[in-house]
This record gives structure tokens, sequence and C-alpha cells, in this order.
């Protein structure tokens, strides 16, 4: 009896008392030209898939969890993602270091314990630069980090070089990443001819690092006039049977018109008969 | 001999002259504007809530009103069938015949076109056909040709009438006075002169030249409607072909019905005779023959490739759920008419009648067979379409019109038969003089 009440009780805090995992991850990006922004994930694991846990309240902080680094609280929505602006206020802290830690705390709650999800990168940037033959078009992507105040080439940094397009990036060539030398620097063989580009021909190549552990994800683009500008077909407006009605084929005007006018015309002619008929029944 | 001519004039004059409705013409004219009445309420629902009334959708957009459309421009060739070509290769015993089929034509083609308004959901728009139609779309050519057909077919019926007018103005004790002013308004001009029987007789003779590829037209430009689009069932360039010769065979079916019902309501034993019914005997059988040879073309062809996107449809017609009308409307709209008109005894008047009324009701419903299956087989079905959109079924709003427009059709034909003569006592005078001189 005592060892049935006691396995009950057991049961009772295993169901009561058993918390799940929470993830909460922390990416950070920089966008040429653009102000850094981070994205802050909580997400659990539900029959062997992670979906997002929504109503978590979650700090994010820089450098430090003091109150004083708080860059922004928010409530997790159904996605389990939020981003996350640096906010002007930290631009003196920016602007000094060399390297960033961002730390986002989720408060625990029924389901959660207290997690903590944090992300340190190095400054860095990258440069695209391009040279051109008649044969050969290249890429050369520089990747730089931060130290002590000065630029310096960042050596095995794995990068994808590729065209932006509507939907998604083409990778300019056939290799899928590459890697930069001692230098910093790598140079790609743009592969793609033949590629349209906008009205000018233009179109826009992309340079960016994808989740590196030290860097995060950094983008650079650079426009050029390796593309082929579209030949506009304004077929549309010319006389067509998918046109509008004042663009009617001539060919189909004539036939119609002349159908009409010869068989409307019949009927005007015997029209005007029954009033003759009309007219000579009055006169005779 | 002239007495006896006179005495014969009179008798064919009392004879054809319109009659009162009797009881049995009023339960049926009754009969008709009741059934009007309910398509009109039904009509009016639909105008003020929308085409929600229907069970038309995303797949089935042309329902029974475009099936009933095409059934009624495909009876209306009728008028070109009797008057024009008997007319121009001088079928001597066409005379009762004509005035008919002029009249199930008009009333046909008014329908056509009020049922293809009833299809719009907003009708008001029409205008807008006129002021930014598209020359290129073949259903702007269709509004043409049928309000051209429509012009015609009403003139014929006119100018045809002119001399009965005259002779019923004359002998307006015997009509009464209820259409007295509307004969004087129509035709008190007719004198019957040598100079307008001139004029009037080559008018009928261009109209009738005209009439003919107008109204291969008006059924040609339907079928197009069709065969225009890339559709398993419609994509066929037999289209124009078939539905003309289906029109011309029902056309002439709903002759030889209407030939009965007036000759046993009017007792016109005399006039339309065994003889009328022999010959349109012939003809029926012929057309049918004919119909049936293109449909063999329409099915048989494609069922011998069975394309993978034609093969649904066409499993659905021939063992699947539209099977039971399809074969139907093979059976009782051709083959049985034809095994019933093939021999001489299925060329009197009751099995011509019995015949008729198969190849008019099979019509009907062969009409709706060319519309509605197609319609649920698209080529590129949509993603995910919800269940209902896979059938159709008419609303009672879509049965109550469709059968109020068909109903309508009747009645405009019993109203004309109540006003005019169902065949021409001129013609027949005339047709009479002519043999008792030989």
């Amino acid at each position: 009896m005592t060892l049935l009440l006691a396995g009950i009780i057991c049961d009772a805090q295993d169901s009561t008392n058993e918390k799940k995992e929470l993830q909460l991850n922390v990416t950070y990006y920089l966008p040429q030209n653009n102000i850094p922004y981070l994205l802050v994930t909580t997400k659990t694991k539900v029959e062997r898939k992670f979906i997002g846990v929504k109503d978590l309240k979650v700090n994010v902080y820089l450098n430090s969890t003091s109150d004083s680094d708080l860059i922004q609280s928010f409530q997790s929505n159904a996605t389990g993602e939020e981003r996350i602006y640096i906010p002007p206020s930290f631009k003196g802290v920016w602007d000094a270091a060399s390297s960033l830690t961002f730390i986002a705390v989720a408060a625990a709650n029924k389901e959660f314990d207290e997690t903590k999800g944090e992300v340190q990168v190095n400054k860095a940037k990258i440069e695209i630069d391009t040279s051109s033959t008649d044969e050969t078009k290249n890429v050369t992507v520089t990747v730089k980090t931060l130290q002590n105040g000065e630029w310096v080439p960042a050596k095995d940094v794995e990068l994808k070089i590729a065209v932006k397009r509507s939907i998604g990036n083409l990778p300019i060539g056939d290799e899928e990443t590459y890697t930069t030398d001692s230098t910093g620097s790598v140079t790609a063989e743009f592969k793609r001819d033949s590629l349209l580009g906008d009205s000018k021909g233009n179109f826009i190549l992309v340079a960016r690092t994808e989740d590196n552990e030290t860097l995060g994800n950094i983008f650079a683009e650079k426009n050029v006039t390796w593309g082929i500008a579209p030949t506009i077909d304004n077929s549309f407006d010319n006389r067509s049977l998918w046109a509008t009605s004042r663009k009617t084929p001539v060919w189909l005007l004539f036939m119609a018109y002349s159908i009409v006018i010869g068989v409307w015309g019949t009927i005007i002619y015997l029209v005007s008969q029954l009033f003759k008929i009309k007219k000579l029944g009055k006169t005779s | 001999m002239e007495n006896q001519n006179i005495l014969a004039a009179d008798k064919v004059i009392h004879d054809l002259l319109p009659q009162k409705f009797g009881l049995r013409g009023k339960i049926w004219t009754a009969t008709l504007i009741i059934i009007c009445l309910i398509g009109a309420y039904a009509y009016f629902l639909q105008l003020k809530n929308g085409l929600v009334v229907t069970n038309m959708g995303d797949y089935a957009s042309w329902g029974i009103y475009i099936s009933n459309f095409v059934f009624f421009v495909a009876i209306s060739l009728v008028g070109s069938l009797i008057t024009a070509i008997f007319r121009l290769t001088d079928v001597k015993w066409r005379t009762p015949l004509t005035r008919i089929s002029e009249m199930i034509a008009v009333s046909a083609i008014t329908f056509a076109s009020l049922i293809i308004i009833v299809d719009m959901g907003r009708p008001e728009r029409l205008v807008n056909l006129f002021t930014h139609g598209r020359l290129q779309s073949p259903i702007m050519w269709d509004v043409i040709v049928i309000g051209t057909y429509f012009c015609i077919s009403l003139f014929l019926l006119y100018i045809t009438l002119l001399p009965d007018i005259r002779i019923m103005i004359k002998a307006k004790e015997m009509v009464g006075k209820p259409f007295a002013k509307l004969y004087k308004w129509l035709g008190s001009f007719w004198k019957g002169t040598e100079a307008q029987e001139k004029i009037r007789n080559r008018s009928i003779t261009i109209l009738c030249i005209v009439i003919i590829p107008v109204a291969f037209c008006i059924h040609t430009v339907t079928s197009w409607l069709f065969a225009t689009t890339y559709r398993p069932g419609w994509d066929s360039t037999n289209f124009g072909a078939y539905f003309v010769s289906g029109a011309f065979l029902v056309g002439a079916g709903g002759v030889v019905v209407a030939m009965y019902v007036f000759r046993k309501v009017y007792k016109l034993e005399q006039y339309i005779t065994d003889k009328h019914f022999e010959k349109m005997g012939r003809i029926l059988v012929l057309l049918a023959l004919l119909y049936l040879y293109f449909n063999v073309n329409e099915y048989l062809v494609p069922a011998f490739k069975m394309k993978k996107s034609e093969e649904v449809h066409l499993t659905a017609l021939f063992v699947g759920r539209f099977a039971p009308l399809f074969w139907f409307a093979i059976l009782v709209g051709m083959i049985i008419p034809i095994i019933i008109i093939l021999f001489k005894k299925g060329r009197r008047p009751l099995p011509m009648f019995i015949a008729g009324v198969m190849v008019v009701v099979g019509a009907w419903f062969k009409r709706y067979l060319i519309v509605t299956p197609t319609l649920l087989h698209p080529f590129l079905p949509m993603h995910d379409a919800p269940e209902k959109y896979k059938h159709y079924f008419p609303s009672w709003q879509e049965w109550a019109i469709a059968m109020g427009s068909l109903a309508g059709a009747l009645l405009i034909i019993t109203l004309l038969a109540r006003i005019f003569p169902v065949i021409s006592i001129y013609k027949t005078l005339t047709d009479e003089n002519e043999t008792a001189q030989k």
C-alpha cells in the first residue's frame, strides 16, 4: 500500500515538475551600410521537431547582464523569432570594442527553467572588388577584423559569393563556398554568363559569412554591369487577338465589319422595301 | 367552278383563322404563365442575392443556363431550314410548316437572348459589351449574330404574314375584336397589289438567302465559344458542323411536335396531312443519322486515342457518373427516333410526334452534357479544390429559371398562334388555285 502510494506521488511529481528544454539562440547580423541586428530564437523540441515558444519574457544584453547593458526586453511570439536592433545609445560601447558579447536571458515559467544564450563576435567587414578581361570576370573578396583599433586581414573565413536574384542568391561559380587566404582575400571566377540584369544590365554581387563562429553573419554587396539588359517584348501593344478592343487586328476588323455591313445593309434595304410597300398601299 | 373555288376559299379562311382558346387552351396558357412567374421570382432572387443562389462555382461556371442557351439557339435554326432552304429549293409541300417554324424560330431566339443575360451576375453590364466589346472575342461575335438572327427571323415572320393580316382585317367578324387594332397597325397598308406582291416576294427571297449563312453563323459561333478553348470535350475542329447538324435535328424535331399539336388542337388534318409527316420523317431520319455520324466522330476518335486529359472526361461520359444521361441522350435523342422513323409506319403522325418529343428532350440533355462535364474536368485542376467544386447539380432557382424560359418560349408560340394563323392562309389559297388551274 505504501509502495503504491509512493509510486502515485512520484508520478504526480514527474508530471508537475518536469520542465521542457528551451533552446535560446542569439545570431548576429551585419548588413552592409545598415544597422546591425540580432535574431533571438526561442524554440523547443516537440515530437522531433523544433517549434517556436511564445509568451516567454526575454532580456537581451550587451557584454554583461547588468541592467545598464540591457538592449531590449520582449515577449516571444508564436514563431519564436524576434529581431533586435542595437539602439543608438550603445554607440559608444560599440565603437570602442573590437569584440562584442550578446547575451539573451529567458525568464523561467511553468514550462521552462531560466535559460541563457549568448554569442561573442569580433567586429569585421567584407570588401568586394571586381576585375575583368575579355575572357574572364573575377570577384575578389577581402575580410578584415578589428584588432586593437586596426583592421587586419582575417584568414580561413568561409564565404559565400553569389548574385542577388529575386527569390534567393545564385552562386557565381561551381563552388558552394570560398575560404580566405592569409591576406584575408579570396578570388573567385564569375561563371554566370548571359545572366539577366536590370534594364541597364546591372545586378548585385553578394559576399557573406554564414553563421560564422567568430564573425556572425556579415554581408557586403556590389553593383556590377555584367548582366544582359532584357529586351522588352512590346508585342502586347501590337494589334493581336489578345489585345484590347482598340488593338483589334485589321484583318479581323475588315472581316467582321464586312459581314456586319453586308448583312445589316441588306436588312436596312429590306426595311426600305417595306416602307415602299407601305407607300404603295397608301397610293393605291 | 368559280363558286366552288370561292366556297373552298371561305372554308380555308375559316379553318385557318386564329381561334379563341378553349378550356384546354386556357389551362395550357395559365400553366405556362405560372411557370414563367415562378421563373421570374427565382430570377428576382438571383438579382437580389447574386449568382450565389445558383450551384455554379469555380469549376462549373456554366450550368443549365448555358445548356438552355445552346438549346434555344439550336432550335431557332429551324426557321432557316424549313422556310429558307425549302423555299429556295422549291419544296412544294412546305406551306403548312413554314409559319410554324418561323414562330418557333422567333420564340427560341428571343429566349436564347434572354437566358444569356440571366447567366450574367451583373446584367446591367451587358451595355459594356457594346461600349467596350472586343471583336477578338467569340462572345462578341455571338452577341452580334444573335441580334442579327433575331431581327431577320422577326422580319421574315412579319413579311410573310402581311397578306394574312389583310385577310384577318377583312374577316374581322370571324376573328373577333381583340386584335383588330393590332392587325390594322401591322398591315392595313397591304392591299395585295401586283407591285406590292412583287416587292414582298423579292424581299422574302433575299431574306431566305441571307438567313441561311446567318443561321449557320449563329450556331457555328456558339460552338466556337466552346471550341476556341483548350479543354477536354471542347477542343475539336469538328464542333461547328457538329453543332449545326444537331441544331437542324432538334429544330426539325420541334417542328414535328408543333405540327402534331396544332393539327390536333386546331383540327388541321386537311392541311397538315399524313404526307407532311411522311416527308418530315424522311428529313428527320436523315438529320438524326447525320448528327449521329458527327457524334461518332466527336467521341470515338478521342476515345480511340484516349489521351490522358480526355480520358477522365470520356470515362465519366461512357461509364462514369454522366453515363446514364449520356446514353439517354444518344439513345433517346438519336438512335430510337431513327429506328422508329426508318419504318413507314413510324412516319405516321403519332409515332412521329413521339419521335419528335424524344429528339427534343434528348437534345436538351445533350446540351447539358456538352457544357457541364467538360467544366468539371479542367486541364489544370485547382490545388486543393473543395469537393463541392467537382460536382454540379442545379439549384431550385436555376431549375425554375430554366423551366420558366422553356415555358416562356412555348408561351410566345402559343400567343403567336392565338393572334396569327399557324398556316399561311394566303399561301394555302395560292397553292390551291395553282393546283386547280393545273
